[in-house]
């Protein structure tokens, strides 16, 4: 499951943040690795995430040191238990 | 005509490369080879898609793969130059430092706008969704752009309108107005907990946009949250001016707003002293009100009318007021006067631009490519929702405001400015203050804000939060927060960064923080104060009728 929601978040990042360019997308990458990621980027990747997946984001996890896999995790364990 | 001093600082960047030539022509030099590397990179990588990993030929790059690598290049070429033009600025000898900011300002505004995401051929997913969706994609963000147009929105929407509507989906906690004068409303909001605090919580809000921003959906209200923990909260709601309002002055804003709202907070709580807060402007008025305050308090019997109080992102010395100042010139103002003069009133269209620059590549070109070049709805957040219900500004108001803070940074210097009759000096200042800042605020950088520290008298709590100018103060706790903040002493203190280094990190949001020191303040609780008083009776449900005035 984890594999589809990387793929999903993959596509939003390249869809939102189009500069990230190169930068590869894995769970490792922190948020604070797109280019010019601020709350204000964090409030789209917020929407994008809580229409994609049936789940509440809170805007302070969205901070610059979350990892994909940090948060792919949350979002595996968030569908599970709902 | 150049307002903005942007002429001036180009020709000021240019001037200082005169005199170097040839150091130009070697940058110059340098940047011709980068661009050609880059070329040569994208061109190797667009040539290797049509091979397979051992170096046989598969077939021609179709037409998309051509187009990405297109769009890679483009990127790649505009990060090259944008390095270097950005260099060439950090480099240029003998120009002044606010010049220098200036000038990496207004360049950073054109940058943005070129960068090869916010058009269609450079913007592979653009394309990609035009493709599957036979156009539609690209038919609907046009179809948006025209009414947005037409709707006097030429940035495109940042928020789906419908999505929320206050009094119903924000802006929901209950309560009620309990006083109104042309220029605010006062909302008590009812007790959550069986007994409340004796001394109540009095928001002064900002009066650029509406003040729900602390009242947002129910997880994200700073009023659900302080009523939840015991407080009693009042907020002031103010009026969206007209072109009536042109001659309403900062004093105005200050007595018969602030002061009003605390005198009448105090009568509903059986007189007690306050805990008053200020948000932005609403806070650099709340800092004026303990100055003119501490200048003749009270006598007798009557106590000084605030126990504490709290600013939230406030600009008390304008010395560094961030990027907002690259707007704010004496030939700025003077345009904006002419226009107000006619108005009566800045528009909440030039507010709305003035923000949208700041974070232009968030607030203006992610919007257009997303909503324009993707066709996508503007997204349902009710943070941007808010944002987008931009209100106006006083003439009066706004051009001293303007001048007298920003231009002549006249609050911190001691009695500089005279407001309601009386000498400004904010060493006069003896009650307990609380002061936030955010950090990558970019309206009113943290260390701007933290200069009131050594401008009062009295005992400072300073609190750094992570995020920036809203997401720092609408930060409301939570399981996952991964949020952090730094808090400690700070009274006298000058050094923001001496500061910081001495205070160990936190993990969470500063509302916690807050909530303990207040409630520290707050006498034992008791029973909660009714809904207004016979001089204050309710006069209507909250969140009222001046938030609803576009």
């Amino acid at each position: 499951m984890n594999e589809t929601i990387l793929t999903t978040i993959k596509s939003g990042i390249v869809d939102l943040f189009p500069d990230v360019g190169k930068i590869p997308i894995t769970a490792q990458m922190r948020l604070g690795d797109i280019p010019d990621y601020d709350s204000m980027a964090a409030v789209n990747l917020q929407v994008f995430l809580e229409e994609r997946f049936p789940l509440k984001v809170s805007l302070d996890m969205l901070t610059e040191d979350m990892t994909l896999g940090e948060l792919i995790e949350y979002i595996g364990r968030y569908v599970k238990n709902n | 005509m150049d307002p903005f001093d942007i002429l001036s600082a180009l020709k000021d960047v240019q001037q200082s490369w005169m005199d170097r030539p040839q150091e130009l022509v070697r940058r110059q030099a340098q940047l011709a080879l980068q661009l050609q590397e880059a070329t040569l990179e994208e061109l190797k990588s667009f040539l290797r898609a049509g091979k397979s990993e051992t170096g046989e030929e598969t077939g021609q790059p179709d037409f998309l793969d051509a187009l990405r690598s297109a769009g890679q290049m483009a990127r790649r070429h505009h990060a090259v130059c944008q390095s270097w033009i950005r260099d060439l600025i950090v480099h240029s000898p003998g120009l002044e430092g606010r010049q220098r900011e200036r000038m990496l300002f207004w360049t950073r505004q054109v940058i943005n706008g070129l960068s090869p995401s916010n058009y269609f051929w450079t913007n592979f997913s653009a394309v990609k969704r035009f493709l599957e969706s036979n156009g539609e994609s690209l038919a609907r963000g046009l179809q948006s752009f025209a009414e947005d147009l037409l709707d006097g929105h030429p940035l495109m929407r940042m928020a789906d309108t419908r999505a929320f509507r206050v009094g119903r989906d924000i802006a929901t906690t209950p309560g009620a107005v309990i006083f109104r004068n042309d220029l605010m409303e006062l909302i008590q909001y009812e007790p959550a907990t069986r007994t409340t605090y004796p001394v109540p919580v009095v928001f002064i809000q900002p009066w650029i946009n509406k003040f729900y921003i602390f009242d947002l959906t129910a997880p994200m209200s700073f009023v659900r949250y302080l009523r939840d923990r015991g407080f009693t909260v009042f907020m002031i709601s103010w009026k969206n001016p007209d072109a009536g309002m042109r001659d309403v002055t900062f004093d105005d804003y200050m007595l018969r707003g602030a002061l009003q709202a605390i005198r009448v907070a105090s009568a509903v709580c059986h007189g007690a002293p306050v805990h008053a807060a200020g948000y932005c402007i609403g806070g650099t008025a709340l800092s004026a009100l303990m100055a003119w305050l501490n200048r003749e308090p009270p006598r007798g019997a009557q106590p000084f009318p605030v126990a504490d109080w709290s600013l939230f992102s406030t600009l008390v010395d304008f010395s560094e007021p961030g990027d907002i100042g690259f707007f704010v010139t004496r030939q700025s103002v003077e345009w904006l006067e002419a226009t107000m003069r006619t108005q009566g009133y800045l528009s909440e269209k030039t507010v709305e631009l003035a923000f949208r620059l700041l974070g232009s590549d968030s607030l203006i070109w992610r919007n257009f490519t997303n909503s324009l070049l993707f066709g996508m709805p503007p997204p349902k957040s009710d943070l941007l929702f808010w944002n987008s219900d931009s209100t106006r500004l006083p003439a009066a108001m706004c051009s001293f405001y303007l001048r007298e803070f920003y231009l002549n940074n006249r609050l911190v210097r001691k009695d500089a400015l005279t407001l309601g009759g009386r000498p400004i000096d904010m060493e006069r200042i003896m009650q307990p203050l609380y002061a936030v800042g955010a950090q990558i605020d970019h309206i009113c950088p943290w260390r701007s804000t933290f200069k009131v520290c050594d401008k009062v008298a009295s005992a400072v709590r300073y609190v750094l939060s992570s995020e920036g100018h809203i997401t720092g103060i609408v930060n409301p706790p939570s399981e996952m927060s991964r949020r952090k903040y730094w808090a400690g002493e700070a009274r006298g203190v000058e050094d923001s960064d001496q500061w910081l280094s001495r205070q160990e990190e936190r993990r969470g949001s500063w509302w916690d923080d807050w909530a303990q020191w207040l409630s520290a303040r707050s006498r034992d609780p008791g029973e909660p104060p009714a809904l207004g008083t016979t001089r204050y009776p309710p006069l209507e449900r909250a969140p009222g009728t001046y938030v609803m005035e576009g």
